[in-house]
């Protein structure tokens, strides 16, 4: 029913080192996303989507979980350069910021993000919210190709 | 009746069906300025604006037409001519008249010079309340952002460093520790920040006449053991000599783009900065800290004044000072913009009144008064 063979590889667009770290840990722990990827900012997520630069030689994630708050270039902007992208608009993207402003919602969502996720104060939470988020796109999720 | 006219204390004047005024009251010799011997006998279109006559023959017409009791130019301003030219807005009800020697119409006019100022500056201020509210918004969105990033970071190792002692693990508590602390130093210098940023608004300070040249020295003094280290040669070019500004001020503007230049701006081999003044119109002057570092991408030259907001890659600061530059400088109606491109150094630059103001309206109070935001 559901396909475990093929790894998932999750591209994590996060600037703050202990938030990348938290994530990449509880990843480890609940044994979710095969590989997982990680840039600092803006400017470097569209490098490694469009595997230029340093990131010439990357392989296209199968879902980007994305902070909004980056330097370069925002999160919002490399939302929108992506889903405007035929090549790209098919990867799935996370938001996963510390943003509860209404006004960033609404943006990413009318930008074409595929889900919203605001970062929990509570460490079980945070944990809970990576293993489930995880789990449902490496494992439930069926991606179209 | 005549003196029922003559008493009113609205303007009232009387014309025949051809436009002829037969009668006004004082009030319109007031309003217009006209003594009423030069009106009377007159065509009533001398006392609109020259560039509605044609139009007003022809509203007269519709109206002889159609006679009845309503305001004349439902919807539109309407503008009445003083005798010296001069033009002012008036309202204006029609009442038509029948009477023996044929019909008539008496306007009665009222001089809305004050109702439409209040108007404007009741528009003005709701406006000023909407931008106020959504900086406010704003403002409460960026902290609430970035008070919770380290929230995060603290509440996630404090959960590791619990179950690592539970299970005994304690090769890993150096580093949650390390974490920890460093977000904690974070928050703090965030709320310091936070705190010095709102002082700005709520403390009384003392517009008065300041020195520029003794405020540049002195801030230039303040920071010379940094500019030494980085061997940095410093200009001072003082075309303006004073600002009207309560002089801490001028201290903390001159110091925090000190402090920009020293952080992010002297990067070439040869460090130059130059702090200068100039004239900037008649009520203001310019002040700027200009280097020759790696400049900076022009994309970012409108956010690099945001609160919190740091250059990419820079490690340096908490992106407040440049924040406190601009909320000193809008306090004195006052602008802050950086010239800059890659390579070619940045200049920042804020201009402050030159001169106490001309009236209260300005927002600036006279010395020793509180000024508020």
């Amino acid at each position: 029913m559901t396909d475990h063979s093929k790894p998932v590889h999750f591209l994590l667009v996060e600037d703050d080192e202990d938030h990348a770290d938290l994530v990449a840990r509880a990843m480890r722990e609940h044994r979710v996303g095969n590989t997982m990827s990680r840039v600092a900012d803006g400017e470097a997520a569209l490098d490694y989507l469009y595997q230029r630069g340093g990131h010439a030689k990357a392989s296209r994630p199968d879902v980007v979980l994305l902070d909004l708050n980056l330097p370069k270039l925002g999160g919002q902007e490399v939302l929108s350069t992506l889903k405007s992208d035929p090549e790209l608009s098919a990867i799935p993207v996370v938001v996963l910021t510390t943003s509860e402003a209404d006004a960033d919602r609404v943006k990413a969502y009318a930008s074409r993000a595929n889900s919203y996720v605001v970062k929990p104060l509570d460490f079980q939470q945070f944990h809970d919210m990576v293993r489930q988020l995880g789990m449902y796109w490496s494992i439930w999720n069926r991606p179209p190709a | 009746m005549i003196h029922v006219i003559e008493a009113a204390p609205v303007g009232m004047i009387k014309v025949d069906s051809s436009g002829t005024i037969v009668l006004v009251n004082r009030e319109i010799e007031r309003m217009f300025q006209y003594p009423r011997q030069e009106l009377l006998g007159g065509q009533v279109d001398v006392l609109i604006p020259l560039r509605y006559k044609g139009s007003h023959a022809a509203l007269m017409a519709r109206y002889a037409a159609r006679p009845d009791h309503r305001k004349m130019g439902e919807g539109r301003d309407l503008t009445g001519r003083r005798r010296d030219g001069t033009e002012f807005p008036i309202d204006v009800a029609l009442n038509p008249v029948e009477t023996a020697e044929g019909r008539f119409v008496i306007a009665s006019v009222i001089d809305v010079t004050e109702q439409r100022r209040s108007q404007a500056e009741l528009r003005r201020l709701n406006e000023s309340l909407a931008q106020k509210n959504a900086e406010l918004e704003q403002f409460v969105l960026t902290i609430s952002h970035d008070l919770k990033s380290p929230i995060v970071t603290i509440m996630g190792y404090i959960g590791h460093l619990r179950r690592d002692i539970q299970v005994g693990r304690d090769d890993e508590l150096p580093v949650y520790a390390e974490r920890i602390e460093g977000a904690a130093v974070r928050l703090k210098q965030k709320i310091d920040d936070l705190m010095r940023l709102s002082r700005i608004g709520r403390e009384a300070h003392c517009p008065q006449e300041v020195s520029l040249v003794e405020r540049a020295a002195a801030a230039i003094e303040a920071r010379r053991p940094e500019f030494v280290q980085l061997g940095a040669s410093v200009r001072l070019n003082i075309e303006e000599p004073t600002a009207w500004c309560d002089p801490q001020h001028i201290d903390q503007i001159l110091d925090n783009l000190l402090g920009n230049a020293i952080k992010y701006g002297c990067t070439n081999p040869s460090p130059q900065i130059c702090v200068r003044s100039w004239r900037a119109g008649d009520e203001h002057i310019g002040i700027s800290v200009e280097d020759n570092g790696a400049g900076i991408d022009p994309r970012y030259a409108d956010r690099i004044f945001d609160l919190f907001w740091r250059l990419p890659s820079k490690a340096e600061g908490t992106g407040v000072g440049l924040s406190i530059v601009r909320r000193i400088a809008s306090l004195y109606h006052g602008k802050t913009w950086v010239e800059t491109s890659p390579g070619n150094g940045a200049k920042f630059s804020v201009t402050l009144p030159s001169k106490p103001p001309a009236d209260s309206r300005s927002g600036l109070t006279p010395p020793g008064e509180r000024m508020t935001t």
